[in-house]
């Protein structure tokens, strides 16, 4: 039997526990992990949603996994292959015409120069934004000397940028994406493409500032995607687990957090449903800052400023997932795997203007990812509607979920002619159905809005943006936590690394 | 060598022109300013539009005229004279209504009324925002950082993290974080739950910018209200007596008395370039006159691509400049009333004295902001309301009144093309019109004269480009070292012997006078002074 201080809790199986779990495990922690959920990689795991049909993931974006920092645990081994080739991202114009986006060339547009030059730049940037996604951020919290030397330190990377591109890199930052994709290119579908993919976190649209933040990370931190969607990545952190002896126990629910009551608590123990204690000296908690330090840890350890933090952390979400099954493979429009159905930005703001007034939005967009070829059962579509509120006024009552169902249906049966006609089943999750299938609070898929202000040394608050907590031995490693939702497998492994004193 | 006429040439007699004017006329310079117009004070400026009424006819409340300028000037001395502004008043449509004294007390009963728990938190609030607002203040007080010459102790005054580190505390600078990123909404939730409250108070974070309260970054000037010489929430904002051109007036007065020589209706067509650097302007009549050095009071797109031209210009300066956003966003609406207008919601006149808000709820302002987006004015726009005649009767005839009426969004690029606001100016008026008559009943009856300007009228009459009040849009992205671009936030121009002294100079718009007396410390080498 390990003792208290070998023994590693992790909660939450989503990727970053599992990831997290893994990472405690190989240097030799007795790791056990929880979730309630029955499903391990939560919403990152394979869902069939219709007789023998499957998603590997809600997710329609794989291509941002932290790949440098899951390399550490193995996975190529236990069979996870990434692709030999970047995915492109199309866009769907009014006249049915196709534009291609790739990262070194556009098809079916005319900004051709432009976005050479931009994505050129994009490409100069792109060592310092991977080195910050792929890092803790620095403590910028604590007035040390030490906090203020990391933080110059990075002013100094800044400065190897170059003075040029260093002030270009300030100035876009905070910038609304709306304007920074209006500097560069006349095409609105090329806007409204990129831009489109900074939106899933967030409750905003493309005019509000700061999105650019976004933009920018996601272009500049963009790999190759895993075969197999985040399914592949799931099933080979499990397999990793398997074999480094993690005891995983899905359907468990965490019910709290104990602590010893002295004048710096430290973590003692977990208490499970069922009245089960593990007792352990560190505790990994992937689970959402607020169900964490507010539900979870026992009342009274928190200080009440960080309390106070954590209930400001928002969590609203933004979007439904409708996933389809046909009769046979689908075909989307230029051979798409990924396609984007807005061809303006304005098609972006308006949806985005549907969530402040509670509201669903007339016209909505798709985000449709076509996994039909990728093996996973004949005519599988995943659609991600931006614009999709869980405070929807009026509430979620079957009359609104039928509204929306026909929404999305009419603006599919735009973008691919007669596919309703091969339609043979179908799940509609609106932001409430995520949250009670798969416990994201809010029905939030990025683990918390992803803005300026909850992004880096503010995610989820300064003071925990190190992935410790002030009872000592708890960890934050979620998709709350730098990099965020988006960066896949990001957060755990920081989390995990720091809980080893790395 | 030709000798000049003069050792500075400053082109635009608005408050900032005159700031600097004064400045180098007190360090002992030859100094001319050119005013296009018949008056004086660009968009601060007072006229008698209507026989026996003055009216502040763009600028109507002054904010953060900086005392160090007031001292250094004397303008006391020469006619300026502050009232301090005592309420900030909020009428609701369902007959509900707030009014935020400048006496706290008075202010927690009102808030009570509609949540205990924000009428609680309010003295706290304020006491961290003053806080904070003392840490900022140095910024609108010396010139931008340079992180050009980037080091990591600029980069640490930059973020404003380093300097004062050692006496703020951690809730401080995570304070000061949020404010520089969150929305204004988003950062007021954190504190109060009542929207009667939010609404008003987020509508700072928007004004002059092309943002709704709801995005990223509005929440930074918040700040602004709390940064005044006296701790409160209103006490630093007042009425100039007699009208805001009163606060031109008394720094022309300063600048004359300093022995600045001041010409109004001297129009400039084109600053003189020789050898790539400026050596004096040309006026519209053909008159040239010649200076050491040329300053220029007007906004960057007309100083730049007005006054020099672009062939005059490195190219990535002149694309820099492309970027620089304009958009204006807000229009002004100035009444003549033959009563004082009595608002349903609350009679009498005692909560009338400060300034009135039409900000019912953050819903009614994103609803104004998104149609802006789509190209029309809002159809009910958040209004700014003074009635400056109830505390100073100098600007009305006796038992008259003037309403002064800021309004947002009144969008610069409308779907029709800027240039025919004109043919909309009618219908925006009326809807002005409209919406306070739902507040006050019988407002249509009692106006006897009415004024009314929208983004167009502001670019063509007082020469802001876009009708952007304060030269250029106060975002993050074109704020401090990036005002109006990096490399050149330090008055400083491409141009030798050229200086911008304007509110598109760090630190920015509004009534202050940092730009102009900045710019001419800067030109005179005492920045630390
Ligand atoms: C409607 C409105 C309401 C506002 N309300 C407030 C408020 O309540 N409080 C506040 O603090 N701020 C307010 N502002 C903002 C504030 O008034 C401005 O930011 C500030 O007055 C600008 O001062 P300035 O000296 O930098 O430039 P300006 O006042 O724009 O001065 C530029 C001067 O140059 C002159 N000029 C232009 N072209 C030529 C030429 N060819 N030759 C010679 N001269 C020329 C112009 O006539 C003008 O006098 C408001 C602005 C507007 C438009």
């Amino acid at each position: 039997m390990a003792t208290r201080s070998e023994r590693a809790v992790v909660l939450g199986a989503d990727i970053e526990g599992l990831a997290a779990a893994a990472t405690l495990a190989a240097a030799g922690k007795e790791v056990h992990l929880f979730d309630g959920l029955t499903n391990p990689g939560g919403a990152g795991g394979t869902l069939e949603f219709h007789p023998g049909h499957h998603v590997p993931g809600l997710f329609n974006e794989t291509a941002l996994v932290r790949r440098k920092l899951i390399a550490g645990l193995g996975l190529e081994q236990l069979g996870l292959k990434w692709k030999g080739r970047e995915s492109p991202l199309h866009v769907l114009r009014d006249n049915g015409e196709v534009l291609t986006i790739l990262r070194h060339s556009l098809a079916g547009g005319q900004d051709t120069g432009s976005y050479a030059r931009w994505r050129a730049w994009v490409d100069r940037m792109a060592p310092l934004v991977c080195e910050v996604l792929d890092d803790a951020p620095p403590e910028a919290a604590d007035p040390g000397v030490m906090d203020l030397f990391s933080l110059a330190r990075k002013g100094f990377k800044l400065r190897t940028l170059g003075e040029k591109d260093m002030m270009e890199l300030l100035r876009i930052v905070t910038m609304p994406a709306w304007d920074w994709m209006e500097e560069n290119f006349e095409d609105p579908a090329l806007r409204a493409g990129l831009v489109s993919l900074t939106l899933p976190g967030t409750v905003v649209g493309p005019r509000a500032a700061g999105t650019t933040a976004m933009l920018l990370m996601q272009e500049a931190g963009r790999g190759v995607e895993p075969e197999g969607g985040l399914a592949a990545v799931v099933s080979a952190l499990v397999a990793r687990c398997d074999q480094l002896g993690v005891q995983m126990q899905l359907g468990v629910q965490p019910e709290r957090i104990h602590a010893d009551s002295s004048a710096q608590p430290g973590v003692q123990s977990v208490e499970l449903s069922g009245g089960r204690r593990v007792d352990a000296g560190l505790v990994v908690s992937t689970l959402d800052p607020k169900r964490t330090l507010l539900e979870l840890v026992q009342p009274g350890l928190i200080p009440l400023h960080v309390e106070a933090e954590v209930e400001g952390w928002r969590m609203r979400g933004s979007s439904a997932v409708y996933l389809l099954a046909f009769s046979s493979a689908i075909e989307l429009p230029g051979g798409a795997e990924r396609l984007i159905t807005a061809s303006t930005p304005e098609e972006l703001e308006r949806a985005a203007d549907a969530l402040k007034y509670r509201q669903l939005p007339a016209s909505p967009w798709l985000d449709i990812r076509n996994w039909s070829r990728e093996s996973e059962g004949p005519g599988t579509l995943s659609i991600h509607v931006h614009g999709v509120p869980h405070e929807l006024d009026g509430g979620w009552t079957d009359a609104a979920r039928g509204d929306l169902r026909d929404r999305l249906l009419a603006a599919l049966e735009t973008a691919v002619p007669g596919a309703r006609e091969s339609l043979v089943g179908e799940r509609l999750l609106t932001p409430v159905d995520l949250e009670a299938e798969f416990g994201l609070r809010g029905g939030q898929l990025h683990g918390g809005e992803e803005v300026l202000d909850q992004l880096w040394v503010q995610r989820p608050a300064l003071s925990l943006c190190r992935y410790e907590t002030p009872l000592e031995g708890l960890f934050l490693g979620g998709a709350g936590c730098h990099p965020g939702g988006a960066f896949v497998g990001g957060a755990g492994v920081l989390a995990a690394r720091r809980a080893l004193g790395r | 060598m030709a000798s000049h006429d003069y050792d500075a040439i400053i082109v635009g007699g608005g408050h900032n022109g005159l700031v600097c004017a004064a400045y180098l006329a007190k360090a002992g310079q030859r100094v001319l300013v050119l005013e296009r117009r018949h008056v004086l004070g660009g968009a601060a400026v007072s006229e008698e539009i209507h026989p026996g009424f003055t009216y502040s006819v763009c600028s109507y409340v002054v904010s953060l005229l900086r005392p160090w300028i007031i001292r250094d000037l004397e303008l006391s001395r020469f006619g300026l004279d502050l009232i301090p502004l005592e309420s900030s008043y909020l009428p609701l449509p369902d007959g509900r209504d707030l009014c935020r004294w400048s006496d706290g007390e008075l202010t927690r009963d009102e808030v009570s009324r509609f949540s205990r728990h924000d009428a609680e938190v309010m003295g706290e609030f304020s006491q961290a925002m003053s806080k904070i607002g003392r840490f900022v203040r140095p910024i609108i007080d010396s010139p931008a950082p340079e992180p050009a010459s980037f080091n990591p102790k600029e980069l640490m005054n930059l973020l404003r993290l380093g300097r004062h580190f050692g006496d703020a505390t951690v809730d401080q600078m995570e304070l000061r974080l949020k404010l520089l990123t969150m929305s204004a909404v988003d950062f007021l939730d954190e504190w109060f739950e009542s929207e009667v409250l939010k609404s008003p108070m987020s509508v700072s974070g928007i004004i002059g910018t092309f943002l709704g309260v709801r995005s990223p970054g509005t929440a930074y000037v918040l700040l602004h209200h709390y940064m005044g010489e006296i701790d409160g929430a209103f006490r630093s904002w007042g009425f100039q007596r007699g009208g805001t051109g009163g606060v031109s007036n008394a720094i022309a007065s300063s600048a004359r008395h300093f022995g600045a020589e001041i010409r109004t209706e001297a129009s400039v067509d084109h600053i003189m370039m020789q050898h790539g650097k400026a050596t004096g302007v040309v006026l519209e009549n053909g008159d040239e006159l010649s200076a050491k050095q040329v300053v220029s009071g007007c906004d960057p797109r007309r100083t730049f691509f007005g006054f020099v031209g672009q062939e005059h210009l490195p190219d990535e300066f002149s694309q820099s400049l492309q970027r620089y956003r304009f958009r204006g966003s807000s229009g002004k609406v100035n009444l003549a009333l033959d009563r004082l207008p009595e608002f349903s919601c609350r009679p009498g006149d005692a909560h009338l004295r400060g300034d009135i808000a039409i900000a019912p709820s953050i819903d009614y302002l994103e609803r104004a902001y998104d149609e802006a987006k789509y190209g029309t004015f809002s159809r009910r726009p958040y209004i700014n309301v003074v009635i400056p005649s109830l505390v100073d009767p100098s600007v009305a005839p006796a038992g008259k009144h003037v309403m002064s009426c800021f309004v947002q969004y009144a969008p610069y690029d409308i779907t029709e093309g800027a240039e025919n606001w004109p043919s909309k100016r009618e219908a925006f008026g009326e809807t002005v019109i409209d919406t306070l008559a739902e507040y006050i009943p019988g407002l249509r009856e009692m106006i006897l004269h009415k004024q009314v300007l929208t983004p167009w009228d502001i670019q063509e009459e007082f020469g802001l480009t876009e009708g952007n009040i304060f030269h250029g849009e106060l975002t993050l992205d074109q704020m401090a070292f990036q005002r109006p671009m990096s490399g050149w936030a330090r008055y400083r121009t491409p141009v030798r012997n050229l200086w911008l002294a304007s509110s598109g100079a760090h630190p920015g718009g509004g009534l202050m006078g940092a730009p102009g007396a900045l710019c001419a410390k800067a030109m005179l080498g005492t920045e630390g002074s």
